[in-house]
């Protein structure tokens, strides 16, 4: 056997995961159920049946650099019908906090560029503010001027403010927590 | 009956009109908020989908500073509700966790608070007969899908309703007068926190629940979530679709039907218009 799928791999990274979320990978018994569900299955690279087995087989190099883990919308519904009572959408963020923790090269542009935005609006103001969230993001994106049409409706509409002076205080007390290259 | 009130960022300015009309409603109904002074973001889905620290730091230190409002706390916003909620479940079941997370939060949540949803203070909190008193206009002839989306419904210790077949929202509807649709993408996902993250989420997941809604005919679409509603209303131009579909806040139908003036509900502010289609039913 390749060192790839050794013995050594697959018990780390079960051990992993288990203190990571709680879920015995070993248990799961493949019957694809959470993909059949799975609200973003249509667009995965790995949907969450082979994103549990390939973890099972300790592929985590693999996992991490996936799209897929990056699409998962955090529905649940894996989670919700999985005969075997695995909470697979914990899974799906455990490794996604591992792929931002190590820093690895995303399989995913956007989705993580975003989060990381949304977190320093967070940090920043207490409460996110949609322009300032918007902006940041475009900008760094691969698509940003898609949508810009929206823009002047949803002023109109008052679903965005130009001057947001938003500040949630309560998170002053938690900005060491914040672990953002932001 | 008096709550400490979160309303979460997205009732602050994108969905303020959720806002308006939950104070409205819950006011005409008896019920007292009072906002928590120093809430902020629960994190939604980028905290726990990026950092397993800030996963349960944000929604503890949230639920550290409504407790001193009042135990019980009003959380309007289906994603807020279930952050809430997970991490207080954890919390309530985890000692060594709760130490932990208190120091790291700088203060000393004792896994003391209740958290409901409005739907579930209006069905829970209050007799039917109080609130079917208080209708002066019926919902007479419309046709409502009643859309609970995810966070509403999973996992079980965040529910606030069966997962794979929920009816408060079909059963409070019916109680205003309306008729409730059977359909396959009750408890279906919208594309969550993918509105500008990844488009493409929200054109194909909110594009079959409204194409099931219309093919079942019906008039328009409730929902219980600022997230749900922004990704059901924004893009309906952008979407194969035979006709549009208003998205009404079910707060905003209650509303209607408990005699509230149209204008001080804000439904103007949807990206769908409601006018006509309420119009043409009789309800403005
Ligand atoms: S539903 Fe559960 S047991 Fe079945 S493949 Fe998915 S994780 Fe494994
Ligand atoms: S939580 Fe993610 S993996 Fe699970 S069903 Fe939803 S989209 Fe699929």
């Amino acid at each position: 056997m390749s060192k790839q799928f050794s013995s050594e791999n697959i018990a780390r990274l079960n051990a992993e995961i288990l203190v990571k979320c709680g879920v015995d990978l070993k248990e799961c018994y493949q019957c694809g159920k959470c993909s059949a569900g799975c609200s973003s299955n249509w667009m995965m690279d790995y949907r969450p049946h082979v994103i549990m087995r390939l973890a099972q087989l300790g592929q985590r190099a693999a996992i991490l650099a996936s799209q897929a883990i990056w699409v998962c919308t955090g529905c649940e519904i894996c989670s919700a019908r999985c005969p075997r009572g695995i909470d697979v959408a914990a899974v799906v963020d455990s490794f996604r906090q591992l792929a931002v923790a190590e820093d690895v090269r995303y399989g995913e542009h956007d989705i993580p560029l975003f989060h990381q935005y949304f977190l320093k609006e967070t940090r920043d103001h207490g409460r996110v503010r949609e322009l300032p969230l918007v902006a940041n993001f475009k900008i760094h994106s691969e698509h940003p001027l898609s949508d810009f049409a929206l823009g002047p409706t949803l002023l109109a509409k008052g679903k965005i403010k130009l001057v947001d002076d938003a500040k949630g205080s309560g998170v002053n007390d938690l900005q060491e927590l914040f672990k953002l290259k932001v | 009956m008096e709550y400490a009130y979160y309303p979460g960022c997205s009732l602050h300015v994108m969905s303020s009109e959720y806002d308006v009309s939950t104070r409205a409603v819950l006011a005409r109904l008896g019920v007292t908020l009072r906002e928590i002074p120093d809430w902020f973001c629960c994190g939604a889905s980028s905290a726990h989908m990026t950092d397993a620290v800030l996963t349960d730091a944000l929604p503890a230190k949230n639920l550290a500073l409504a407790v001193k409002v009042n135990q019980r706390i009003a959380v309007p916003c289906a994603a807020c509700l279930h952050r809430l909620k997970k991490t207080d479940h954890k919390l309530k079941n985890d000692d060594a966790l709760l130490k932990n997370v208190n120091e790291s939060i700088k203060d000393n949540y004792q896994g003391n608070a209740q958290i409901k949803h409005p739907l579930e203070i209006i069905q829970d909190d209050l007799k039917t007969e109080e609130l079917s008193e208080k209708i002066t206009r019926p919902l007479n002839n419309l046709k409502v899908a009643c859309y609970y989306g995810c966070l509403l419904v999973r996992p079980a210790e965040a529910a606030i309703d069966d997962a794979e077949n929920p009816e408060r929202l079909d059963r409070l509807m019916n109680l205003l007068g309306a008729e409730t649709i059977n359909w396959g993408f009750k408890v279906e996902c919208c594309g969550a926190g993918m509105t500008l993250a990844h488009k493409e989420s929200i054109i194909g997941l909110a594009g079959r629940i409204l194409n099931d809604a219309i093919l079942n005919e019906a008039d328009c679409i409730a929902v219980a979530c600022p997230m749900c509603h922004t990704n059901l209303d924004l893009y309906q131009d952008q979407m194969d679709l035979k006709r549009k579909v208003p998205i009404l806040y079910f707060t905003e139908l209650l509303g209607l039907a408990l005699g509230l003036d149209y204008n001080s509900l804000e439904i103007d502010k949807h990206i769908v218009p409601a006018k006509g289609m309420l119009l043409e039913k009789g309800l403005v």
